[in-house]
């Protein structure tokens, strides 16, 4: 029998707000247990929530990305429960009116477009962090209250490859934003995944597993692959799937049971009564729309147009700080995009890897970046030259064009001096054109290099090697 | 529905780490039966599952969001003071992770 795998993922995104969903605290990475807090969230008798702008701004813009219909009022609920990660007894979320509704991701798959349906986004307080040892656990409340965007999708996912793909895309959609990290080995982005199988042709749904604790992107697509394999190894030996809550361990490379779930959990939802509803501006809901970054998709299309291949394009938008600084040289009206690429994506990239430093912290500037590019994409210096000008601009952060001046290096193009270069290493070469006429087509290469040499590596090269072989005729002609 | 017994009263403080004396115990349960005794009185109008829920006695919507301007935060030490069992600045807990019906941090 054949099996058709269902997944849905819920994914819980931490939204970078300077203080905490319903309280003032401070909220940043990494601080010192327990020093980010104020009284309301330890639940100190007598505090209250206050709903953060900035996060229902972020929560706006993410719901906006995914297509999603945006409710003008905010309501939020209770949802009750006794553990020591939340003091109130309770999670103040979004369980019956979220925030956005009825939105999708596009993702490309297998070279075909794929639309992923999200059902809902909303808004909630994180829990306190614990840490357990091996015979007690220690809580840190410094997460409990930070702002979260919940993304819950359709189970419109078959594969471990189509889950990740669609993670990548929210991933890239909220870094884009800059409304969180999307850092996942951070935790500021978190997925849980819902795997189920039924047979093929069959449209009801087979008992699902929940996978959780998946702090990459790469962890996403082995858990889920692995589990498609267990439960249909089940099911053909005539077993059944119980429904569990698993998670993904990284060294054995499978997934492992962390409870079973025998009944569903009774959270007792009802509204939250500290929180009378928020009737949203629809200006207030104008400029968030209207204030949000350029999306990946966008910069997509856009990039398409300057003669960068697919790869490329891709590379770049790996990271928003090299596609928007490459944005940044278009506008200098730099003369060939794929030149800047090479100097942006290969040798500065190279730089800052090998020291550590952010492409913010180099010293050159964008204008003197796009300068070299044209130098070298004019001809007027070559590869080599353009290596040890970026040195310099690099380490020393002097102006390309200063450093060509200093060092006499702009490349001969004018016509008369290339001419005659190129006779004096013909008649001072007279067996390599022999060879090359004969059919030997090493002899060129040669010859090139010996005009680079006699000019110290002033000749435009190119120039060099068109009269060079304008005056010896085509490889092979005399054999 | 579940019926509110001593026994579940007197582990539900524990839970919550409340002392409770004998007497208490009892005036808690009697407090539920009269509580419990209403609801099983209010279930029984008729129409009461279709009435929506009455969270805000009237339509009294804001529009007001709190700016996201952090505050000063309590000192780690004034954090955890309430706390009887710490380990620096964390708050220390016996170890409930792995028991059957315990929820997982997540």
């Amino acid at each position: 029998m054949e099996f058709e795998p269902v997944i849905g993922v819920e994914i819980h995104v931490e939204l970078k707000t300077k203080s905490k969903m319903f309280s003032s605290a401070p909220c940043s990475f990494g601080m010192e247990p327990n020093s980010e807090t104020v009284p309301f969230d330890l639940a100190f008798p007598g505090t209250l929530p206050v709903v953060n702008k900035e996060a229902v701004n972020y929560g706006i813009k993410i719901c906006t990305a995914l297509n999603m219909t945006i409710d003008r009022t905010l309501y939020f609920d209770r949802k009750n429960y006794f553990y020591p990660d939340l003091p109130k007894g309770y999670q103040i979320t979004q369980q019956f009116r979220p925030i956005g509704k009825n939105g999708h991701v596009l993702i490309t798959l297998d070279g075909k477009e794929r639309r992923i349906g999200v059902e809902q986004a909303h808004l909630e307080e994180d829990t306190a962090k614990q840490i357990h040892l091996n015979d007690i656990s220690l809580v840190n409340f410094n997460r409990c209250g930070t702002p979260l965007l919940e993304i819950v999708s359709l189970p419109d996912m078959h594969s471990g490859e189509e889950a990740m793909k669609y993670v990548e895309a929210i991933r890239e959609i909220v870094t884009y934003l800059g409304v969180s990290d999307g850092k996942m080995e951070n935790g500021s982005m978190r997925c849980d995944i819902n795997i189920s199988l039924r047979p093929k042709g069959e449209t009801k749904l087979g008992t699902k597993c929940e996978c959780k604790n998946l702090n990459t992107i790469q962890n996403i697509r082995a858990a889920v692959d692995y589990e498609i394999a267990r439960q249909t190894e089940i099911l053909l030996s005539g077993g059944q799937v119980e429904q569990e809550t698993r998670r993904y361990d990284e060294n054995a490379k499978k997934t492992v049971l962390m409870r079973k779930k025998t009944d569903a959990v009774d959270y007792k939802y009802f509204r939250e009564p500290n929180i009378v509803p928020i009737d949203l501006d629809e200006g207030f809901i104008y400029d968030c729309i209207h204030s949000m970054n350029k999306l990946p998709d966008q910069y997509r299309k856009e990039l398409s147009g300057k003669g960068l291949d697919a790869y490329q394009i891709e590379e770049l938008l790996k990271d928003r700080e090299f596609v928007r600084y490459f944005e940044d040289c278009l506008d200098l009206s730099v003369k060939n995009p794929v030149t800047l690429w090479n100097l942006l994506m290969v040798e500065i990239l190279g730089y800052l890897n090998k020291n550590g430093i952010a492409l913010k912290d180099i010293r050159p500037t964008k204008e003197q970046v796009v300068t070299l590019s044209d130098l070298l994409s004019a001809g007027k210096i070559n590869s080599r030259q353009g290596k040890e000008i970026l040195a310099e601009m690099l380490e020393e952060g002097k102006d390309p064009l200063a450093i060509v001046k200093e060092k006499g290096m702009e490349q001969i193009s004018d016509a008369s001096i290339i001419e005659q270069v190129v006779e004096d290493v013909l008649a001072q070469n007279a067996q390599s054109v022999s060879d090359w006429q004969k059919g030997k087509d090493r002899a060129l290469g040669y010859l090139v290099g010996q005009a680079m040499k006699l000019s110290k590596g002033k000749v435009n090269p190119a120039l060099a090697k068109e009269r060079i072989l304008a005056k010896i005729g085509p490889c092979g002609s005399r054999k | 529905m579940i019926k509110v017994t001593k026994q579940i009263i007197e582990e539900c403080a524990k839970n919550l780490m409340f002392e409770l004396s004998e007497g208490q115990a009892d005036l808690i349960l009697e407090d539920f039966s009269t509580v419990m005794a209403q609801i099983d009185f209010l279930k029984n109008i008729e129409g009461v599952d279709a009435a929506d829920e009455m969270t805000f006695p009237y339509k009294d919507h804001q529009k007001i969001l709190r700016e996201d301007k952090p505050t000063k935060p309590l000192k780690a030490v004034d954090a955890v003071r309430n706390s009887n069992t710490r380990l620096g600045n964390q708050i220390k807990l016996p170890k409930v992770v792995g028991n059957k019906h315990d929820k997982v941090d997540e």
